[in-house]
């Protein structure tokens, strides 16, 4: 299996006419444990969805694992921002997980007991397997984070995005997702987090990923995690590609092409 | 009861009501957990230009025509909303609201222009003519059925079919359209299928049970079931049934007790369960909840008196009683009936109570003191509240704890 997981190549998204993602190339090592880090609006989210295909790009191609992404038919698994979902939906923790084997029953097929003894075993590997009868909205932060990545163990994902799972959470909820975090690792899983806390990147990540609409730098964390490209990622410099972006916006939507002109 | 299935007119009501009401129920499960069930409302009554577009087109009052219009409507008015959602940026739910009561509106302009001299009327869009379903009859295969039976009948095979069908797929994108989307499904055809779904629906109940009970069907039985479950499957199941009894009870004291429409009824009763559901739903209705919560205020005061009794008793004193007309009376008198307490001194079973109540503040109060570091005024009142929620397995962990902290004095705090 190929050395990279996941190759961007001159990805450019905009949502509507808005750019949020500028001419992105970046290559992403497997079994590395990759931070996204950038302001906020730098596009991390978009780039996740980009990769796990719910976003489609306005230009450039992603490739996983030397396949290009739309005929790849490896599962790329997505632990979701914890706002973003329906805590009170009635499903209960193995519901969850189940969904993970979905896909690769296909349509019309009920899952039977091999896909739950499955998703059961998953549920294991992150410690959870106790809790698997109750409703998701009943676990506590970490669980429900574990639940998520149980899931992705169970669609068999080499590649798992994760969308903030520290936000928010304890001390040692955030070193539960740790161990798990190296657990994938060891698994020779690539693990992509968007990520806010700069304190702790140097800790938890070996790769690092800086983004501000275009990408800053990209590399090992000891050799690109400096205070250089922090400076330039959070710095004034890119903040023209922001109002560019503004200005393409205004004109094409039609609303004040009196005052882009002004620009 | 005897009467009503012995009366043909009557029992064709019933079934009518029955299929109506357990059709909406199993649809309104998938809207209600996309946070939809306005969408019900929207398309019951956005619907109605396609109907009537479909009977003015072809002049009749055929099932098929009118079927097609009004799911082109549906699709069209969801087409419209999304459209006014993501390209003029209104919210959700007021592009919904302006989009189905335009369509509304121009469907009961129709109405009135063009259908004056037939029985389609405005009031008929609302609550229907179910008490005349017995009288409208269709020939299938050499059997003389009310039409609306078998309408409603094939939308409800439909419904379960399709439900079947697609389970673990609709399942996945009211849950996590993300996860569908990353996995290959086609969400959005997908959605705009249990769109059609909802108009078919809709349409089939509309003549019989009209736009109220669609509406109310769709919204409030599956509101229920998500009070009272917490799976999926279950939701259903519940929906369904509570869309039954619904039906079955409005309909019988719409005809028995008041004389009055029997869609409105329905929509009553099934309002009336989701108030009994709120109030008495065993985990998270407010009387239960309520109720527990008084009762572990009432065991808390029992312990606190045995305990206080303890302390007396050692020192040779009585506890004098409550003022029985508060939450310690109540306990008090259930202790001195089970006698647990006698003349103001804790026996038997009580005692024991007392005792381990008292090491577990102990207990807490050193935790807190040399683990915690905590100052003295800081122990007392905290102990005497958290003593009540410790079981046996964090006596065990306070006590373990203690025993490390004696064997390595100073560490940790």
């Amino acid at each position: 299996m190929s050395e990279t997981a996941i190759e961007i190549h001159d990805l450019t998204m905009a949502y509507r006419e808005k750019p949020v993602l500028w001419d992105i190339d970046v290559e992403i090592p497997r079994g590395s444990l990759c931070a996204v880090v950038g302001p906020n609006g730098a596009g991390k989210s978009p780039l996740l969805g980009c990769v796990l295909g719910t976003h489609q790009p306005a230009n450039g191609w992603i490739k996983i694992f030397d396949v290009p992404s739309d005929r790849s038919d490896e599962l790329i698994g997505f632990v979701p921002q914890r706002e973003s979902v329906d805590w009170d939906f009635p499903v209960q923790v193995l519901d969850v997980v189940m969904m993970g084997t979905y896909r690769r029953l296909g349509w019309f097929r009920w899952p039977g007991k091999a896909q739950k003894d499955w998703a059961m075993e998953c549920l294991s590997a992150v410690g959870m397997a106790d809790l698997h009868s109750r409703q998701i909205g009943e676990l506590s932060g970490g669980q429900q984070q574990r639940v998520f990545i149980a899931r992705a163990l169970a669609q068999d994902a080499k590649i798992i995005l994760m969308d903030e799972p520290f936000a928010g959470v304890d001390a040692a909820t955030e070193e539960t997702i740790r161990t798990v975090l190296a657990d994938l690792k060891k698994d020779d899983r690539t693990v992509v987090i968007v990520h806010h806390d700069l304190q702790t990147i140097e800790d938890y990540f070996d790769h690092v990923l800086l983004l501000n609409l275009r990408l800053v730098a990209a590399g090992p964390t000891k050799t690109t995690f400096t205070r250089e490209n922090l400076l330039r990622t959070y710095g004034g410099q890119l903040t023209l590609l922001d109002e560019a972006a503004e200005a393409v916006r205004r004109i094409r939507s039609g609303r004040s092409i009196r005052k882009s002109g002004d620009l | 009861m005897i009467d009503i299935l012995m009366n043909p007119a009557m029992l064709d009501i019933l079934i009518v009501a029955i299929l109506a009401a357990v059709t909406c129920s199993i649809v309104g499960v998938h809207l209600t957990l996309r946070n939809r069930a306005m969408l019900g409302d929207a398309i019951a009554h956005g619907v109605v230009p396609g109907l009537i577009l479909g009977f003015i087109f072809t002049g009749s009052r055929e099932v098929a025509p009118m079927f097609i219009g009004a799911v082109i409507a549906a699709l069209i008015l969801s087409l419209i909303a999304d459209w006014l959602k993501e390209r003029a940026e209104m919210d959700g739910g007021a592009a919904l609201g302006v989009v189905f009561t335009t369509l509304f509106s121009g469907g009961i302009i129709l109405i009135e222009l063009y259908t004056r001299e037939i029985d389609l009327d405005a009031s008929c869009v609302l609550h229907g003519l179910i008490e005349f379903t017995h009288f409208q009859r269709m020939e299938l295969f050499g059997w003389s059925l009310p039409r609306s039976i078998v309408t409603i009948s094939i939308a409800l095979a439909l419904n379960l079919g399709a439900l079947l069908l697609f389970w673990k797929e609709w399942k996945v994108c009211a849950f996590d359209p993300s996860l569908a989307r990353s996995t290959g499904l086609p969400v959005r055809l997908l959605e705009r299928g249990l769109l059609v779904l909802v108009a078919i629906t809709a349409v089939s109940c509309f003549e019989a049970v009209g736009s109220i009970l669609v509406v109310a069907m769709i919204a409030v039985p599956p509101t229920i079931a998500g009070i009272l479950c917490d799976r999926f499957g279950s939701m259903i199941v519940v929906s369904a049934l509570t869309g039954l009894i619904s039906a079955v009870a409005g309909t019988l004291s719409a005809v028995y007790v008041v004389d009055s429409n029997v869609p409105g009824m329905i929509a009553l009763t099934s309002g009336l369960l989701l108030g009994i559901a709120v109030l008495l739903a065993p985990q998270r209705g407010i009387l239960p909840v309520a109720f527990r919560l008084s009762m572990w205020r009432v065991r808390v005061a029992r312990e606190d008196l045995l305990a206080d009794s303890l302390q007396l008793s050692e020192s040779d004193e009585k506890l004098t009683t409550p003022n029985l007309i508060s939450t310690t009376g109540f306990a008090w008198i259930q202790l001195v009936l089970v006698g647990f307490i006698r003349d103001g001194k804790p026996r038997g079973k009580g005692k024991r109570i007392a005792k381990t109540l008292l090491r577990k503040r102990s207990l807490w109060q050193r935790f807190a003191s040399e683990r915690l570091g905590l100052p003295p005024d800081h122990l007392e009142g905290p102990a005497h509240r958290i003593e009540h929620h410790l079981d046996e397995s964090l006596m065990v962990m306070l006590e373990e704890e203690e025993q490390t902290g004696k064997s390595n004095p100073k560490t940790g705090s």
